[in-house]
C-alpha cells in the first residue's frame, strides 16, 4: 500500500492546486471586474467630453448675446451706454428714508402675547428695531 | 469458469514487488484524473450555477472586451486663455463596407442614398460593385444617422469609430484656429502650425484669444461691413506688454466644419496675410521716428500751404488745411504735406532702419503659416520715403501695424505678436516664452510724446468718434486709396483706425480695417477711417470695459493738454486768414 508520505504529498499537492486554481480565478474575476470598470469610467469620460463640448457650443458668446437681448431685453454694450461723474459733488447724496410715525406693519402682526405663554413679550414704546429683537430674543430664550 | 474473475496472482520474489508498485501507479493516475474531472465539474458548477446565478441577479450579461493599456491617440484640444474650447476632436462612427458580402448593390446603394441624400449614387454603387474588400462609404456619421444604417440590417455595411474635428465656437476664430481635414490633418491657421503638437500631446494648446473680445470685434465689424457695403474687414485687439493678440477677424469667413464649401474670398486671411497700404496711421512711424531724430522736439513746423511737389509727384491734402502747421497739427488733422516733409527731415536711410526695427518690412513673426510679406519698394527712392511716410507705397498686414503701434505706446520696447498663452506649449515648438524684446524701438519720452499726440486725434482730430468717456482713448485715422489699373483708386478706399486705452499707461490696442466702404447719408457721402472705423472702435472698446471689467484709470490725466499750445483755434486761424487776405 502507499505510504503515508505519498499521501500526504499528493493531499498536499491537490490543496495547493486547488489554491492556485482558486487564486487565478479570483485573479480573472478581478481582471474581468477592473475591465470592467475601466470601460465605464472610459465611456463616462467621452461622456463628460461631449457635453462640455455641447456646453461650450451652448455657451457660445453669440447665442447667449441673442438670448439677452430676446429674453431680458439687453441690448449691446455702446460708446455712451458708460457714463462717468467726473465730479463727486454731481453724485446725489445717498437719500435719508424718513421713518413714518406709523407703527410698521411686521410689528402690528407681533400681537402681545398672553403672559402665561410666556414667549414673545412686546413692548411698542421701545423705539429701535434692535431693542425689540433683543427683547423677542430675551423672551424666547426664557420661555418654555 | 468466470472468465473476468480476478486471478490471484501470487508473487513472491523481485516480480511481487514490481507488480505492487504498478498497481500503486495505476492509482495515483487514476485518482490524478479524477480530481482533474472534479475540478473540471467543480468549475462547470461554478460557472453555470453560482456565477450564472449572481449574473441573474445583478449585473448585465455584456461581454466587456479588455482594454489595452495602450495611449489612446487622440488630436489635443485647441481653447481660448479662459479655457474655451475652440477645437476639440470626439469619437464618430464611420461607415464602409465590404463589396465582397454585397449581394444586391444596387438595392444596398438605393438604401444607402435614401438614409444619406448627399450621396451619389453612381459613386456608391461604384464602390460596391469592386473588387476592394474595404471602401468608406461616409466618414463621421452622426449617432442618428448610424441608427438609421443599422436599422436598414446589410451584413456587408459596418462601422470604424474614428475622430472627428469639432469647432464649438463655429466661424468666430476660425483665421486663427483654421481647421482640419476628415483625416485630422491640420490645414490651415494653428491646426495646420501645431499639427505634429497636436497629433501628440494630449495636453489642450491655450490660444491668448479670449472668446468675448473675439466675438464683440467680429460683431461691431461685422455692422460696420453691413452700413458701409464695405467687402470686407479685419481686426484685432493686442495686449501691448506683450505682443498676445486677444481678438483677431477677419471677415468674411466660414464655418470650419464645412470648409469645402467657403470661397476663396472668405479663406482669405487679411490680417496676416492680406498686405495693404494702411494709409495714414503710418503716420504713427513718421512722427515717431521724426521726434526719435530730434530728441523729442515737438516744436516743429511744416509748410503745409501748397502741395508738395518732388519730381513729377504732387503730394496733396485730403482736407487741407493750406497753412503752416505744428507738427501736432499735422499728426492731428492727418496731413500727408507735413508727413512728408517730417520722412525729408529724417532721411531715406533712417526711416528704412526705423521701419525695420518696428517689423513692416519684413515677414511677421507668427505662430500661424499664413503669413503674407510685406510689399516694399525695391529700390527704395527718396519719393518713397516721403510716401511712406503716410502710407503709401509701402504694404503690411493688420497684425503687423497692430504690434509695431504696440511697440510704439507700451514705452518703447518692440514686441512681436503672439497667439500662444501657454508658455510650456510655446518651448515645445522652439518658439520662445516671452515676446517682449529688449529692442528699444524709441525712448520712453518719445512714446510719451506719440500717446499725448494719439490722445490729441481722439479729442480735437480725425479721430473724435472713437472716444469713450472716462477711458481715454487714442488713436489715428487711416484712409488709403487702394492701388488699381493705371493708379489708385479714389473710390476705392481702405479706411481704418487705430486706438489704443487707457492713453496713459496703454494696455489694449485696437485696429479696425474695413475694405472698401462706400459712403452713406449718415456719413455725408464719406467713407474715411474717422466715419468708418473710429466708431467701431469705440464700441468694441466699451464692450472691452465690461467684458474685462476694466476699471476707470487711478489717475484721470488729460496728457494732451501739454500740446494745445501748439495747436491753433479756429479764431487763430481765422484771424489769420483774414490778416494775409488783407
Amino acid at each position: 500500500m502507499f505510504k503515508i508520505s505519498g499521501l500526504l504529498t499528493l493531499f498536499v499537492t491537490f490543496a495547493f492546486g486547488a489554491i492556485l486554481f482558486w487564486t487565478s480565478q479570483s485573479v480573472q474575476d478581478v481582471e474581468r471586474q477592473l475591465a470592467k470598470k475601466k470601460s465605464v469610467v472610459g465611456q463616462e469620460k467621452e461622456t463628460i467630453r461631449v457635453l462640455s463640448t455641447e456646453w461650450d457650443y451652448l455657451n457660445r458668446p453669440q447665442r447667449l448675446e441673442k438670448l439677452a437681448i430676446e429674453g431680458v431685453g439687453m441690448g449691446d454694450v455702446e460708446g455712451d451706454s458708460i457714463d462717468i461723474f467726473h465730479d463727486v459733488s454731481l453724485i446725489p447724496e445717498p437719500v435719508v428714508p424718513v421713518l413714518p410715525s406709523a407703527k410698521p406693519v411686521s410689528f402690528s402682526r407681533i400681537e402681545p402675547a398672553a403672559q402665561s405663554d410666556g414667549e414673545v413679550s412686546v413692548q411698542y414704546d421701545r423705539g429701535s428695531f434692535d431693542a425689540l429683537l433683543e427683547n423677542v430674543g430675551e423672551n424666547m430664550e426664557g420661555g418654555e | 469458469m468466470n472468465l473476468f474473475q480476478r486471478k490471484k496472482l501470487h508473487m513472491i520474489g523481485e516480480r511481487s514487488g514490481s507488480l505492487e508498485q504498478a498497481r500503486g501507479r495505476i492509482v495515483l493516475m487514476s485518482a490524478v484524473f479524477v480530481c482533474a474531472y472534479l475540478l473540471v465539474a467543480a468549475r462547470s458548477v461554478d460557472l453555470m450555477v453560482l456565477q450564472g446565478a449572481l449574473q441573474k441577479k445583478g449585473e448585465d450579461a455584456v461581454y466587456v472586451a479588455p482594454i489595452k493599456d495602450e495611449k489612446i491617440s487622440r488630436r489635443g484640444d485647441i481653447v481660448d486663455r479662459n479655457g474655451v474650447l475652440l477645437a476639440r476632436s470626439l469619437k464618430t462612427a464611420s461607415l464602409y463596407a465590404d463589396p465582397k458580402f454585397v449581394i444586391d448593390p444596387k438595392t444596398v446603394t438605393k438604401e444607402l442614398t435614401k438614409v444619406f441624400p448627399d450621396l451619389q449614387y453612381g459613386d456608391v454603387l461604384k464602390k460596391l460593385q469592386s473588387k476592394k474588400r474595404f471602401v468608406w462609404i461616409k466618414r463621421n456619421l452622426t449617432p442618428e444617422e448610424q441608427g438609421e444604417v443599422l436599422q436598414l440590417g446589410i451584413p456587408a455595411l459596418d462601422f470604424k469609430e474614428e475622430d472627428r474635428r469639432l469647432y464649438p465656437q463655429g466661424p468666430l476664430a476660425v483665421h486663427m484656429v483654421g481647421y482640419s481635414g476628415v483625416d485630422g490633418q491640420g490645414l490651415s491657421g494653428i491646426e495646420a502650425s501645431f499639427n505634429e503638437l497636436l497629433e501628440n500631446d494630449d495636453d489642450a494648446l491655450t490660444l491668448t484669444i479670449d472668446v468675448r473680445l473675439q466675438h464683440a470685434l467680429r460683431r461691431e465689424i461685422m455692422a460696420s461691413i453691413e452700413k458701409f457695403s464695405a467687402k470686407g474687414g479685419a481686426g484685432v485687439i493686442m495686449d501691448v506688454r506683450d505682443g498676445s493678440v486677444l481678438a483677431a477677424v477677419s471677415l468674411p469667413d466660414f464655418d470650419p466644419q464645412q470648409y469645402k464649401s467657403a470661397d476663396n474670398n472668405a479663406q482669405f486671411n487679411r490680417i496676416t496675410l492680406g498686405v495693404y497700404e494702411l494709409g495714414s496711421v503710418f503716420k504713427i512711424f513718421s512722427t515717431a521716428a521724426l521726434l526719435e531724430t530730434t530728441n523729442g522736439n515737438i516744436a516743429q513746423v511744416f509748410d503745409a500751404r501748397e502741395p508738395l511737389k518732388r519730381g513729377r509727384h504732387k503730394i496733396r491734402d485730403y482736407h487741407a488745411e493750406k497753412r503752416i502747421m505744428s507738427l501736432p497739427e499735422v499728426f492731428m488733422h492727418s496731413s500727408n504735406i507735413g508727413s512728408a516733409l517730417m520722412g525729408e527731415q529724417v532721411g531715406t536711410e533712417k526711416l528704412k532702419n526705423f521701419y525695420k526695427d518696428l517689423g513692416l518690412l519684413t515677414n511677421v513673426n507668427f505662430e500661424i503659416g499664413e503669413v503674407g510679406r510685406p510689399i516694399v519698394p525695391s529700390p527704395w527712392r527718396d519719393i518713397n520715403t516721403l510716401t511712406a511716410c503716410y502710407g503709401h507705397g509701402v504694404a503690411v498686414s493688420p497684425l503687423q501695424l497692430t504690434s509695431a503701434v504696440s511697440s510704439i505706446v507700451n514705452g518703447g520696447e518692440y514686441v512681436e505678436p503672439t497667439l500662444i498663452l501657454n508658455e510650456a506649449n510655446s518651448e515645445k515648438v522652439t518658439k520662445k516664452s516671452s515676446n517682449k524684446t529688449s529692442v528699444r524701438i524709441v525712448s520712453p519720452e518719445v512714446s510719451h510724446r506719440m500717446r499725448q499726440l494719439l490722445r490729441l486725434v481722439v479729442t480735437d482730430g480725425t479721430g473724435r468718434s472713437a472716444d469713450v468717456e472716462g477711458y481715454y482713448v487714442g488713436g489715428k485715422t487711416g484712409t488709403a486709396e487702394k492701388p488699381g489699373v493705371g493708379g489708385y483708386n479714389r473710390k476705392s478706399l481702405i479706411s481704418s483706425f487705430v486706438g489704443t486705452f487707457p492713453v496713459q499707461e496703454p494696455r489694449y490696442v485696437v485696429y479696425v480695417m474695413v475694405d472698401e466702404p462706400q459712403g452713406t447719408k449718415e456719413s455725408y457721402g464719406y467713407a474715411t477711417g474717422g466715419w468708418v472705423a473710429a466708431p467701431v472702435v469705440k464700441n468694441v472698446i466699451s464692450s472691452m470695459v465690461s467684458i474685462l471689467n476694466i476699471p476707470l484709470p487711478s489717475k484721470p490725466k488729460n496728457i494732451e493738454k501739454s500740446l494745445l499750445r501748439f495747436v491753433k483755434t479756429k479764431e487763430q486761424i481765422e484771424k489769420e486768414k483774414n490778416i494775409a487776405t488783407h
